[in-house]
């Protein structure tokens, strides 16, 4: 999160200022390549410029605060892997569903051969094994840092749904995890 | 027994059994990768580390398209919303041009507007540019520029200075009366605006163009044969460069560029005194120089 800055940084993108722009991309770069390559193994990236060509086009029609910034960004993301999927779909293109995430091999000894990204990559991937609403509504809500109601709004859900959806995942992975742990290694906070 | 019964927590052999159901309010902090591992609930210490994983800082990998990205920005943006943001010490203005006071530059946060800003400050940019092209016309027209300087910026000005790349060129291009002098590079690509974006770019080309306008082989090439008048000269120059920036009204004309839009592109008024004030064709042809070329 950017803080109290955030309104000037958001101002100077708006006007062209490279340097503001770059640290609204720094913020949420990260989070929109776990996001969207949870949804689209692969192509987040791609998706992740797409998204921000969006965005940057168009930056001077958004109004709100920080929160209100990143569920925008979120939901141009989200709407660009939508797309792409139907794209895929559309020229019978090997789609990767989610659940193929599953047997993803986890890295067995992180310590010694996985860095930060590898761990944080895994985590990822062990969050989309968990199935698609579930994911998204936890990868929204921890990746992205949204609450209920922004999670609610961008995936189209009731808030309550969202709650229950994420109460399930939760217990999910708790009982993959005590089952079988595959995301170790170094951890660090926010 | 039901993973969620009361002898969980004591059969710690079945981990599956261990997890306890969630409160909403240590859901809440899992879900914001505010849980510490030690301090979650049975069965749950795994799944905090594993979304503290998931939401760690940005890595260096994550961040490798950061010089993509502000290209794309450079490119895809639309420009300035409001008077540029860019500090004033990029290029020296000999006259600083009208705006807001510092700290009030920039469209408020949460604020809308289109790109360009308001259609005041649209028409006053391009009234700004229009009026420095107006300048280097009327300077031309009194005979303190050489008339070969003129016919390179007037056919290839805004060209020379894209190449040149002078981005920042705005301000210095107001003309009187402009509130947002030159408001962007990137008036011309985005918009059309020819005012715009030929204002940066007019004083982007000048500036270089002018010290080597009279050694560059182009120039001596635009201007032989060419009258000192400037009538003749100005007319097909202005009206390729208003062509060629697809400006809507883009007078190259001094006396209107406080109008743009509204003056018909191939009728540039001032044209017509020097054609109407002199009425040599009609002696012309009783000149002993006419009749020699008979």
């Amino acid at each position: 999160m950017i803080g109290p800055s955030f309104p000037a940084v958001l101002a100077a993108a708006t006007n062209g200022d490279e340097q503001a722009f770059g640290v609204l991309w720094r913020d949420l770069q990260p989070a929109l390549l776990r996001y969207l390559n949870a949804f689209a193994p692969g192509a987040g990236e791609d998706l992740a410029s797409e998204t921000w060509l969006r965005v940057v086009k168009a930056l001077d029609s958004f109004s709100g605060d920080e929160r209100a910034f990143r569920a925008w960004v979120f939901t141009v993301a989200r709407h660009r892997a939508v797309d792409r999927w139907r794209r895929t779909t559309r020229h019978h293109d090997e789609l990767v569903p989610l659940d193929a995430l599953t047997n993803l091999p986890a890295p067995d000894d992180p310590a010694g051969t996985a860095v930060d990204a590898i761990s944080s990559q895994a985590a990822v991937a062990q969050i989309a094994a968990l199935p698609p609403d579930q994911a998204e509504v936890v990868l929204l809500r921890v990746v992205a840092g949204l609450d209920v109601a922004e999670v609610a709004a961008i995936t189209g859900k009731r808030p309550g749904n969202v709650r229950v959806l994420a109460h399930r995942a939760l217990r999910r992975l708790a009982q993959q995890l005590s089952e079988e742990p595959r995301v170790r290694g170094p951890v660090r906070g926010r | 027994m039901g993973s969620g019964g009361v002898f969980s927590a004591e059969m710690p052999d079945e981990p599956s059994q261990a997890i306890v159901p969630l409160d909403a309010d240590t859901a809440e902090r899992l879900l914001s990768a505010r849980l510490d591992p030690d301090d979650a609930p049975p069965g749950y210490a795994e799944v905090a580390r594993l979304l503290q994983a998931a939401a760690a800082p940005a890595d260096q990998i994550e961040l490798t398209g950061q010089a993509a990205a502000l290209n794309a920005f450079r490119t895809t943006h639309p420009g300035p919303t409001s008077p540029p943001a860019r500090p004033a010490t990029t290029r020296p203005h000999p006259t600083p041009p009208p705006g807001p006071p510092a700290g009030t530059r920039g469209r408020p946060a949460g604020s809308t507007g289109r790109p360009g800003g308001s259609r005041d400050q649209r028409v006053a940019a391009r009234g700004g540019a229009s009026g420095a092209r107006g300048r280097v016309v009327a300077l031309a027209l009194a005979g303190a520029l050489a008339a070969g300087a003129v016919g390179v910026w007037t056919a290839g000005g805004a060209p020379f200075s894209r190449e040149l790349g002078s981005p920042s060129g705005g301000p210095s291009a107001g003309g009187p009366g402009s509130a947002t002098p030159g408001s962007g590079p990137y008036g011309v690509g985005r918009y059309g605006l020819g005012g715009t974006g030929s204002g940066a770019d007019a004083t982007g080309s000048l500036r270089p163009a002018w010290p080597s306008v009279s050694s560059a082989p182009g120039a001596t090439q635009v201007t032989n044969g060419r009258p000192p008048a400037p009538a003749s000269t100005r007319e097909p120059a202005t009206a390729r460069h208003t062509g060629d920036v697809t400006s809507p009204g883009g007078s190259t004309n001094g006396s209107k560029h406080t109008h743009p839009g509204k003056q018909p592109k191939p009728k540039p008024p001032k044209v017509k005194p020097p054609r109407s004030t002199s009425p040599k064709p009609k002696p012309a042809k009783d000149s002993p120089v006419l009749k020699i070329g008979r």
